[in-house]
């Protein structure tokens, strides 16, 4: 699974702490999320949706 | 004291340690070294992933998340299934060598703490992307 978060969180001006801290994770976690080494739960990715005010398919979607 | 609670566990290993050294005979052998060793790098990684918490902690963040405890689960588990073998290969080779019991049960607590700390380290730098 890829995401946008990089793009979406750059274009906010969010740090990866930041972003951690509105969501509720680790900063670690975003690292992960942002290389595509983590799949997030269903309720993470919705909350990370929600800071970018988008649909979870407008930021998680599959490779190929 | 929930911040601070794994570095008193670690000072109450530092100092069983040290008990364990000062009552021991004069010379160490090779497998107290080895032990000494192992536990000395244990410490090492309950010292970073102590330092990991609090960093957190200090930044507003949780100490643990779902991706924290999913490594840790799969760590665990990896760790659990790596001991079958290790615990075989104890047996084996204690029976082998005549090792004595108490030794081998030692040697194999300590690396099911290896193995742990391996698998952990290895998961999460390999991450968690294919579940």
């Amino acid at each position: 699974m890829n995401n946008r978060i990089r793009e979406l969180r750059a274009r906010m001006d969010l740090t990866q702490d930041e972003l951690a801290r509105k969501v509720g994770v680790r900063r670690e976690t975003i690292v992960f999320l942002e290389k595509g080494k983590y799949n997030p739960s269903l309720k993470l990715a919705w909350d990370i949706a929600l800071v970018f005010g988008l649909t979870i398919e407008e930021v998680f979607f599959r490779e190929g | 004291m929930k911040k601070y609670g794994i570095f008193l566990l670690i000072i109450v290993v530092i100092a069983g340690i040290l008990v364990w050294i000062t009552s021991s005979s004069d010379r160490m052998d090779l497998t107290e070294n080895i032990h000494l060793l192992v536990l000395v790098l244990l410490i090492g990684f309950a010292l970073w992933f102590g330092y990991r918490r609090i960093r957190s902690m200090n930044l507003g963040q949780p100490v643990e998340d779902e991706m924290s405890k999913r490594i840790r689960t799969r760590a665990a588990a990896t760790a659990y299934y790596s001991s079958l073998y290790l615990w075989l290969a104890i047996s084996y080779f204690g029976e082998k060598h005549h090792i004595a019991f108490h030794t081998a049960i030692g040697l194999g607590i300590l690396l099911m703490a290896v193995v742990f700390v391996m698998a952990y380290l290895f998961h999460s730098a390999r991450g968690l992307n294919d579940e």
